[in-house]
């Protein structure tokens, strides 16, 4: 019995990270996308911050103190690679 | 239940605890992978290694499960979890001094916790560990001999 409580102590971890975890948003609209260059050389150049691919999908995406540099967008739609499609409208996320 | 038992069995508990926890975490963030990433990424002191350290982490974690659940190693998976606690709390105890308004990188549900919260919560963690490894250690020094036979019991 004591051999199989750790087997399902495992279980019960995956159980309720299951129902726990951030599931990816598969939602079209209304994402939030965290901008991978912040705080790095170049963060500030328009190439880097028009490029869906330095962007990733989060949830929530956490940008504390509004500030001068980006650090990701908000209420955008996915292009269906889980970047944002800046062709559609956004919001643009920022601190310091 | 006798205080020496309790003290005997917390060990076994505190290693079940940290089955629960570094299995809860370590799926979690390879579960939820982009947004562990992404919050790698925001942090300075650790952002350069992110492609490694996002692996690295629960990928650690759950070698201490399988460490923890194997009688054998327990007393190993103790120490390597005392190691990884220890460094994320170094870890919390340097945003909380120099960057203060960062997201947590951890998973789940203790994501939620505030940074002091989280700091408190190691705290707990570690000294739980270091009262098992210490309580494992005394018993190591006292071993039960059987009056008749003289062989330990």
């Amino acid at each position: 019995m004591k051999k199989y409580l750790g087997i399902f102590v495992v279980m019960l971890a995956l159980t309720a990270s299951a129902f726990t975890v951030n599931h990816k948003n598969t939602k079209l609209v209304g994402n939030e996308y965290s901008y991978n260059l912040y705080g790095q050389p170049g963060q500030d150049n328009a190439s880097n911050l028009n490029n869906p691919a330095n962007y990733t999908l989060v949830s929530p995406l956490i940008c504390p103190t509004p500030g001068s540099h980006r650090c990701g967008v908000s209420s955008a739609t996915d292009d269906g690679t889980g970047h944002p499609d800046f062709t559609k409208s956004y919001t643009i996320r920022s601190r310091n | 239940m006798k205080k020496a038992e309790i003290i005997n069995h917390l060990d076994i508990v505190t290693s079940y605890l940290l089955i629960f926890l570094f299995t809860y975490t370590g799926i979690s963030k390879l579960i939820d992978h982009d947004t562990f990433k992404a919050s790698i990424l925001q942090s300075p002191a650790i952002r350069n290694q992110e492609a490694i350290i996002s692996w690295l982490i629960p990928v650690t974690e759950l070698l201490i499960v399988a460490m923890l659940l194997l009688n054998k190693y327990r007393h190993a998976g103790l120490v390597f979890s005392l190691v990884l606690m220890i460094t994320f709390t170094a870890y919390i105890g340097y945003m909380l001094l120099f960057i203060p308004s960062l997201p947590c990188s951890c998973g789940g549900i203790l994501k939620e916790l505030s940074w002091s919260n989280h700091l408190l919560f190691n705290s707990f963690v570690i000294v739980l560990i270091l009262i098992s490894l210490f309580s494992n250690t005394r018993q190591k020094l006292f071993i039960a001999i059987n009056r008749t036979s003289r062989k330990p019991v």
